[in-house]
């Protein structure tokens, strides 16, 4: 019984933290704490008038007043924390094509030959595909065009754009449209169109000739580096910088040269890098592009590095997933990214159409039916309703076993608020949806990073934090710094 | 007591200790963490001792460092598992709150109820 003690406890998780205690609450809000005042906490021998009983206090997990306003406000942060889920699916991924001009080393997609006109999603399937995202509730619909190539069947693309727009017109939802092309068949009218609709280009880039090339090949098998190259200026000159985006791909050919990938990106006019694992599907495996967890981590430390000191050399550039993580950490917000959330964001965040109307919980969900296993399709645009998809056993199943609090390790870990399943990954590698934390790659990663940025933050460099801060919102260090003056 | 017995034999580390100081809850969470390193196995014994044996899945796995890991393990676990039974109810009326908000009177009745 709390009451007959000198204060109340109030929901945490701990986790050692070198020679300290690390808490963190319900909302993420954390404190470090020495193992001796750690001690006294749980011994209810803390002095509720000395210094870390009130910051224990500002933390909501200590009270020695009523819990009633406590409570309340850690509603309220918990609420907020959790508001990715209030409006549904945002993310509608549309595969209009399995046909690909490039066959990359590492492609999850198992692209198809450019004749291979079979494989393109046709008028009557996209058509379906709009209806069904218009019956999604979110206020907000960003339509992603993925294949395959989607510049291949690119009527198709322009007729989803239309379609959409024409269903907004009654609908009012903030429509966003992003094309994810390897910009080989982009050309000035490509590019009018998509100015003229707003929609903004996803592209790929793996690092500098030597290493792009390695992975990011045509179908003949010649590099695509000087080409593309050449389109995302073009692309840039057109859209603008802020529109054209690019994503890499980590693999053994370039994990212990990411200072050069970075290098190229700056090269490129690019101000963020999303430092990304590859994912075991497809032909990657295959090839054998992998490494193992560690090496991967190691030299992510030594990128991160390498980025914040440009950062502070005057260089503006930002790593996309830690900015992501810190975002959790430091911010009482949720952060769109479906892969790091509880529940996961299978169906409820993103749902991925493919080129014959099948719908997935996640792309990764499709490269394992293109494997041969239809564990996560959640019914057909063409012959199920809005309702048997998204309300179906497959998205609750994915849903039910992706709550971090309450699957096996992650229910008492500190590090739970900051961090997600994913139980597509689970299940490939795992055989299992709620998967086997100890020996998850997918959940040693993210622990790793997360312990990573934590030691950063507790170190609390000043300097270091501006440049975190600067990612966060977004803003100059110069800005941050006059914010920081006050 | 901490420890009734311990037996290191050649690649195995044989933990055994008084059940009525840990939770079976607290010994299940953490041998499931130190599946990453060690097979593990669990067994009751007769006189309301616990038997856990480890089984490194490295042959140049340091067998003392194990055994100190699993006691701090353990014991963090333990915690964790007094803390969760401290804190259900509390738990409980926040996600409550989160999603089905009440008047701030109503909470405090709520909380009154709770005898928290």
């Amino acid at each position: 019984m709390q009451s007959e003690k000198p204060y109340l406890l109030f929901p945490y998780r701990f986790m050692r933290f070198n020679e300290d205690v690390l808490l963190v609450n319900e909302a993420g809000e954390f404190i470090f704490l020495s193992e001796d005042d750690f001690a006294r906490l749980l011994s209810y021998q803390l002095e509720t008038n000395s210094e870390t009983f009130l910051n224990l206090k500002s933390k909501h997990i200590v009270t020695n007043s009523d819990p009633t306003l406590p409570i309340y406000l850690l509603a309220t942060k918990y609420r907020t924390k959790k508001s990715f889920l209030n409006d549904f699916t945002a993310l509608h991924i549309f595969i209009v094509t399995l046909r690909c001009n490039q066959k990359c080393r590492y492609c999850q997609a198992s692209s198809e030959d450019e004749t291979k006109t079979e494989f393109d999603m046709d008028l009557y399937t996209a058509k379906k595909c709009v209806d069904m995202v218009f019956k999604s509730p979110s206020p907000t619909i960003k339509i992603e065009f993925q294949g395959g190539e989607p510049l291949l069947n690119f009527e198709i693309v322009k007729y989803i754009v239309q379609y959409s727009e024409k269903l907004n017109k009654i609908h009012h939802k903030r429509l966003e449209f992003v094309i994810c092309t390897n910009l080989l068949a982009i050309d000035e009218q490509i590019l009018r169109y998509l100015e003229g609709h707003n929609i903004w280009i996803s592209t790929s880039l793996d690092g500098p000739k030597d290493i792009h090339d390695a992975n990011r090949i045509t179908r003949k098998g010649s590099g695509t580096y000087d080409i593309i190259s050449k389109n995302i200026k073009l692309a840039k000159e057109k859209l603008g910088n802020h529109r054209v985006d690019a994503l890499m791909v980590t693999t053994k050919n370039n994990v212990s040269q990411l200072n050069k990938v970075i290098d190229e990106y700056l090269k490129q006019g690019f101000c963020s890098i999303f430092i990304r694992t590859l994912h075991p599907f497809g032909r990657a495996t295959k090839e054998k592009l992998g490494y193992d967890v560690e090496t991967f981590f190691e030299n992510y430390k030594k990128a991160l590095t390498y980025i914040i000191q440009l950062n502070l050399d005057g260089v503006t550039i930002s790593e996309q997933y830690a900015t992501i993580i810190l975002t959790k950490i430091l911010t009482p917000f949720p952060v769109g990214f479906v892969d790091l959330q509880s529940p996961a964001g299978t169906g409820i965040g993103c749902a991925v159409y493919g080129f014959n109307g099948d719908v997935f919980v996640s792309d990764e969900a499709r490269m394992l039916a293109k494997m041969g296993d239809h564990r996560f399709l959640m019914g057909n645009v063409r012959r199920n309703s809005y309702e048997e998809i998204f309300k179906g056993t497959v998205t609750q199943e994915a849903i039910e076993n992706s709550c971090v609090e309450s699957l096996p390790q992650c229910s008492e870990c500190a590090f739970q608020v900051y961090c997600g399943a994913d139980p597509v990954r689970n299940y490939y590698g795992q055989n299992d949806l709620i998967g086997h934390r100890p020996t998850s790659e997918f959940h040693q990663l993210n622990f790793l990073v997360i312990r990573h940025l934590m030691e950063l933050i507790k170190e609390n460099n000043q300097d270091i934090m501006n440049v975190f801060w600067s990612w966060i919102t977004n803003r100059s260090i110069d800005e941050i710094k006059g914010l920081n003056r006050g | 007591m901490k420890e009734k017995n311990k037996l290191k034999e050649e690649k195995k580390l044989i933990i055994k200790f008084d059940a009525s100081l840990y939770d079976k809850v607290a010994v299940l969470k953490t041998c499931y963490i130190f599946q990453d390193r060690c097979h593990t196995k669990t067994e009751t014994e007769k006189n309301s001792s616990i038997k856990v044996i480890l089984t490194p899945k490295k042959e140049s796995a340091d067998l003392q460092q194990i055994e100190n890991q699993f006691w701090d393990e353990l014991i963090d676990q333990q915690v964790r598992y007094e803390n969760d039974n401290l804190f259900s109810d509390i738990r409980r009326l926040i996600v409550e709150q989160a999603f089905r908000p009440v008047s701030f009177a109503d909470l405090k009745n709520k909380i009154k109820k709770h005898a928290i």
